[in-house]
């Protein structure tokens, strides 16, 4: 349904070009949950903002191409994208605090949303039975109440809800969500976590989800792609990436989260720190923290493998 | 201060402390609003022991008064009433170099490392004032604990005259903890200490207060809304909620067998990387909203999203926390 081609996305800063996103390829299916996953600076949220052609200044997509319903969105003008975003693919950010307007009732900006996007006339009043019925979709109680709120007079898994409402006000074949349950405490992220669960099993909603927690990408996700300064390093299914992970890195990640009920295991660090954008070294990005790492790692780009159907790698332990 | 431990190895005993902070309207909101002073309880009746060598979990998720008791503990706040004794001496009647003994024995590490670091002195220059507190000013006896402390928490020489925006968020704590390491403490409380950082990174931090603890003979206050770092590293866990401890008990035996409604449903909430097959475990979902440590209830604080409440009972009396097997106390009235 979705499908990307050696995305590129480049930043033009004062320090030099940061390849935010060098040659990304991604494929998405019908009803399909994809997690993201990687560390700070590996490029996961600018891909989604990417899609939509959402990249802030100084960043400007270079290359590729984004195939979605038959059309290269990354052609796409302004006012045409105005067209997919939001109603065929939307958005979920991570801070509902900072992504609402605070002037604003949550009952009015999902309105707005249906506003937009409407391509026949409907009156008023049916437009207001459609957001509260988005508002009980989503679980929130007295739908009529909430929808006169103002952001700050809700919580955060509230807020969240709403900025889900938004997103499904049209729906959207995709949902791209940039770590929306980051920002919200662990019993609240189980309940938005839920939420999105119902969503894909109900309408079938294909979704990318962004995130660093290992543990949702294991128990939301079907299909996993890694990310590493800008790169994508292995993809497979959940089940090949948490239990049968192939690049170090990902090896590393996994051996360097603490599980419950795994006292003895002691966690192992990946040493280093995560490289610099601005200055990447030639061949694998990795290398420098990399306890498999063979001289001609170093040497040119290593390309993304397939070792099996859905399962790539780029590594040279698996060239 | 005389080094005298309590009954039970005791460093530092907590005994129904409280922390209301109270919000005025200020004039207009007075005069032409009639608005009335707010009081928010941060922390509302808490008794707490750390036992000497040990790491003591303190969790909860936002507004659960972690922060506020941890920074009574390292002194940052004072209490509103309740109080803290450390090996036995009331902290806030100490003298003059009671205090001073005091900030030698008991550090504090943040959450932010972007922001607990002066962003305009050099890494040197942020350790040797913690040393100066100490009483050590040669510049040569100095640089020796600099370099030292510096190389423990995993950095190099070269470092030292850095100053921190040249610094990750994993290096800034590494500095961080090397100045609470600098007053040659024996009691540190990390407030979420790993929180703001990448998961490898987390690991290093963890990895390296593991080892410290082992090489200075520390003892932890450990607080943090990540219950798999909790278990990880903690002896023993104490489980609050809204201003009140609601369990605490070995970490082990806490999270096999969470008698509390509300550490049921935190621990079944943690996604989990599954075993062999990633199974969808059965979920405990809290209904009902969060009510905000303004204006709180009568009663238990978890009453509002309980899914086990007893009765009446739950909305009138704050149940005392009593002890259901060695070592472990529950806060709640269906233990009769």
């Amino acid at each position: 349904m979705l499908k990307i081609n050696n995305l590129c996305t480049n930043f033009f800063t004062y320090r030099g070009i940061v390849k935010a996103i060098d040659g990304l390829s991604l494929e998405l299916n019908e009803g399909e949950v994809l997690g993201l996953v990687g560390e700070s600076g590996c490029g996961k949220s600018v891909t989604l903002l990417s899609l939509l052609g959402l990249v802030p200044y100084p960043g400007k997509i270079t290359g590729g191409e984004v195939w979605f319903e038959e059309e290269n969105l990354l052609k796409k003008s302004s006012k045409e994208m105005r067209h997919f975003r939001g109603n065929k693919i939307s958005m979920i950010f991570q801070d509902p605090m900072t992504t609402l307007n605070p002037v604003f009732r949550v009952g009015e900006q999902i309105r707005e949303s249906l506003n937009v996007h409407k391509n026949k006339k409907i009156s008023k009043n049916a437009e207001k039975e459609k957001v509260l019925k988005l508002i009980k979709d989503v679980g929130l109680p007295s739908p009529e109440q909430i929808y006169q709120q103002y952001p700050h007079q809700l919580s955060g898994g509230m807020q969240q809800r709403i900025l889900i409402a938004i997103a499904l006000s049209c729906n959207p074949k995709i949902i791209l969500a940039d770590e929306p349950t980051t920002a919200l405490d662990v019993t609240v992220q189980a309940q938005i976590l839920d939420l999105l669960r119902k969503i894909n099993n109900d309408f079938g909603t294909a979704i990318i989800m962004v995130t660093h927690d290992l543990g949702v990408v294991a128990e939301f996700c079907h299909k996993v792609a890694v990310m590493y300064a800008g790169k994508i390093i292995e993809t497979g299914s959940v089940e090949q990436i948490i239990f049968n992970p192939k690049h170090p890195y990902t090896q590393g990640l996994l051996k360097s989260i603490p599980r419950i009920g795994d006292k003895n295991s002691k966690i192992q660090s990946i040493p280093g720190d995560v490289p610099d954008l601005a200055a990447l070294p030639s061949g694998c990005a990795f290398y420098p923290r990399c306890s498999k790492s063979i001289p001609d790692c170093q040497k040119d780009e290593i390309l993304l493998k397939v070792i099996e159907k859905g399962r790539q790698v780029r590594c040279l332990l698996y060239s | 201060m005389e080094n005298k431990l309590e009954n039970n190895n005791v460093l530092l005993n907590i005994k129904n402390i409280k922390k209301y902070f109270v919000k005025s309207p200020g004039f207009f909101g007075k005069i032409l609003a009639k608005q009335k002073n707010v009081t928010l309880k941060a922390v509302d009746g808490i008794d707490l022991q750390v036992k000497n060598r040990e790491v003591l979990g303190l969790v909860g998720e936002s507004g659960s008064g972690k922060t506020t008791l941890g920074k009574m503990a390292a002194n940052l706040y004072v209490p509103t009433s309740g109080s803290i004794t450390y090996r036995g001496e009331d902290v806030h009647k100490l003298s003059k170099n009671g205090m001073k003994k005091f900030r030698n024995n008991v550090q504090i590490v943040f959450q932010n490392p972007y922001s607990s670091l002066n962003p305009r002195k050099s890494v040197r220059e942020i350790i040797a004032v913690a040393l100066q507190m100490r009483g050590i000013n040669h510049a040569i006896e100095q640089d020796n604990l600099i370099i030292d402390l510096i190389s423990r928490v995993g950095l190099t020489k070269r470092d030292i005259v850095k100053y921190p925006h040249q610094f990750s968020g994993g290096q800034r704590q590494r500095i961080s903890i090397a100045r609470s390491l600098a007053m040659n403490p024996e009691f540190i409380v990390a407030d979420e200490p790993v929180s703001a950082l990448d998961v490898s990174i987390q690991a290093q931090i963890i990895n390296l207060m593991e080892k410290l603890k082992e090489e200075f003979n520390l003892t932890y206050l450990f607080i943090a809304h990540d219950l798999s770092v909790i278990n990880y590293i903690s002896d023993r866990v104490a489980v609050m909620y809204l201003g009140k401890i609601m369990e605490i008990a070995p970490t082990d035996e806490l999270f096999q067998f969470p008698y509390h409604p509300y550490t049921q449903a935190l621990l079944s909430a943690i996604p989990t990387l599954g075993r062999k097959s990633v199974q969808k475990k059965k979920r405990i979902l809290l209904k009902g909203r969060v009510p905000t440590p303004i204006d709180l209830p009568p009663g238990c604080p978890f009453q509002t999203r309980c899914f086990a409440k007893v009765g009446k009972i739950c909305e009138e009396e704050m149940p005392p926390l009593v002890e259901v097997s060695k070592g472990h106390q529950i806060a709640c009235h269906r233990v009769k």
